[in-house]
């Protein structure tokens, strides 16, 4: 259980907090070591081998409302072994998910062969992706070779999902009723043509076995047709698979580094680039980046924020805020900007970064402005004070999003069989 | 996913007893077994004095909490694991609010926040790892602390 590992070092307050007895606290269960602050450290220059160029812009054409903090990629998808291929732009970078995702308009009409079940009759296998905001995205399971355009990295026979595949069936129908939640399965509602997501564990269900279907919850499905769908236990080898982990080299995590911007916001801030690899390059050397070990089973670390009680975290390049609880902060009232934070004045969060294990204390501050004097510039799509509330009481929990990426490289090193305990590590730029 | 349990440290000296009702938001118990059989799990009831904490586990490593008053009804859930709970079946009658927040357009998708003078959702988290909470204000037993929801 995640909240009781950093047992040694917080148990008082974790046991305060659980009883409902108030929140603040002291940090003096942190101990005699003040928090290291994050080096310095140079970004890297995009192209062939191993750095992708990122774009931070308004989205796919048309996308309403339009992205804000949202980080994309192309990428080049072909027909295995054929030079049968397409490049879709928009493929949003995602360090909190696994795997290939691309919605099927934007693929069109690659023939891009189905993933079978190897045990019940080659049947073509379905999955249901579901968010935390009650939606959910459903669609084939098919095989691809992908390429990285920029970069040149590639990976051939990986499962992509293609989300809204009529191959799939239809959503929350008599055939599919278990894909619970309200459908994503389109450009508009899911903000880009795909996600590319490369966190720090190989596989999107379970590394160490097959995907068990959880009645309701199933995550793939085995579909005779596309009337027929029923939830099916994936192996490890027909789930998803971490892209990045499948590239020749350069294949044990990324580096994602954003530039400085100003807080009033920016407009596609440059360079922004994914790194490829870590020590595998002359570019990608961890250097004195600070580590801090992740649970392997959720993927999180731990934080204090304001000196409070320990709190899960972990760095999603796919959550465009800054997502915690702090009551001191007004949210923007009703209205397009409702979900955001809009402190009259800007405010600096206090946040000391530990691994999951409670080692490695870090600083991570970050400030929250007024989320609508940010958008009140439509132009701008990058925001690094921008902050949202989210699951409160003791079990709340620290989503550093992309505003958090600004000005750092932000390593994620992927789980592997001899190294189980994936890592985020940490430098500024 | 190993299984886990959440600290509901204002249970002291609970005691442990199989059950096999449950029910949504708002239901009864006697009323539904759905829950579980619905999510394939087995369940452990904890008994404090003015509530009970029915707990669902799945084989897939989904916990679910349901919060019932002494005279059997569901006042708030919980839930973590690798996987959202079909809400539809959690929230029951509640579930038409959550259902038209996640319909309105938005660009995040990795949380949920739902605030009406009937319904207390919160709900976060990224592929793997999600948890979250519901409650309905005018259920709660007197004195009752939200925090307690986990």
């Amino acid at each position: 259980m995640r909240k009781l590992l950093p047992l040694i070092l917080t148990l008082p307050l974790l046991l305060l907090a659980g009883c409902g007895g108030g929140g603040g606290g002291g940090t003096t269960t942190t101990g005699p070591t003040p928090p290291s602050t994050p080096p310095t450290q140079s970004m890297a220059t995009a192209g062939p081998p191993n750095v992708e160029s990122m774009t931070i812009d308004t989205g796919p054409a048309g996308l309403s409302p339009p992205a804000v903090n949202t980080a994309y990629i192309s990428v080049t998808i072909c027909v295995p072994g054929t030079q049968t291929c397409e490049t879709i732009d928009h493929v949003e970078i995602d360090t909190g998910s696994i795997g290939l995702r691309l919605l099927a308009s934007a693929v069109g009409t690659l023939p891009l062969p189905a993933v079978t079940d190897a045990t019940i009759n080659g049947n073509p296998l379905a999955e249901c992706l579901t968010f935390a905001d009650n939606t959910s995205s459903y669609g084939s399971v098919n095989v691809a070779d992908m390429t990285l355009p920029v970069s040149g990295e590639a990976a051939a026979n990986i499962n992509v999902q293609i989300i809204g595949a009529t191959s799939a069936g239809s959503q929350g129908n008599a055939s599919n009723p278990a894909c619970a939640g309200t459908a994503n399965n389109t450009v508009d509602t899911f903000g880009a043509n795909g996600i590319l997501g490369v966190g720090p564990v190989l596989t999107d269900c379970n590394t160490a076995g097959p995907c068990t279907p959880g009645g309701a919850s199933a995550v793939y499905y085995s579909c005779p047709t596309a009337t027929s769908c029923s939830g099916f236990s994936a192996t490890v080898a027909e789930q998803l698979q971490n892209p990045v982990s499948l590239f020749a080299t350069d294949n044990n995590g990324v580096i994602v580094e954003l530039p400085t911007i100003s807080p009033n916001g920016a407009v596609d801030p440059t360079p922004a680039v994914i790194v490829f690899g870590i020590g595998t390059q002359s570019n990608n050397a961890l250097g004195s980046a600070i580590k801090l070990l992740a649970d392997p089973d959720t993927g999180e670390i731990s934080a204090t924020l304001n000196g409070g009680a320990a709190l899960s975290a972990y760095m999603d390049s796919g959550s465009n805020a800054n997502f915690f609880t702090d009551s001191s902060l007004a949210t923007c009232g009703p209205g397009a900007n409702s979900t955001f934070y809009c402190p009259t004045a800007t405010v600096t969060e206090d946040v000391i970064l530990t691994g999951f294990d409670g080692s490695a204390p870090t600083v991570g501050n970050f400030n929250v402005a007024d989320a609508t004097t940010l958008f009140s510039n439509v132009t701008f799509t990058a925001f690094n004070d921008l902050g949202a509330p989210a699951f409160s009481g003791s079990t709340s929990t620290l989503d550093l999003g992309l505003p958090f990426f600004y000005g750092h490289n932000i390593y994620l090193a992927i789980e592997t069989p001899s190294n189980p305990t994936p890592y985020f590590a940490l430098a500024a730029n | 996913m190993k299984p886990s349990r959440s600290l509901v440290c204002s249970i002291i000296a609970a005691a442990c007893v199989s059950a096999p009702a449950l029910a949504a938001l708002g239901g009864d118990a006697s009323s539904v077994e759905s829950d579980r059989m619905s999510l394939r799990g087995t369940v452990q009831v904890t008994q404090a004095a003015a509530y009970a904490v029915h707990e669902i586990q799945t084989s897939a490593g989904l916990v679910v909490h349901e919060y019932l008053t002494p005279d059997g009804k569901v006042f708030a859930v919980s839930w973590h694991g690798p996987r959202v709970p079909d809400l539809q079946q959690l929230l029951g009658t509640y579930y038409g609010t959550v259902a038209q927040a996640s319909s309105v357009p938005h660009r995040d998708h990795n949380h949920l926040l739902v605030q009406t003078p009937d319904l207390v959702v919160q709900s976060r988290g990224h592929l793997r790892t999600f948890s979250g909470r519901a409650w309905a204000p005018a259920l709660l037993p007197q004195n009752f602390s939200v925090d307690t929801i986990n």
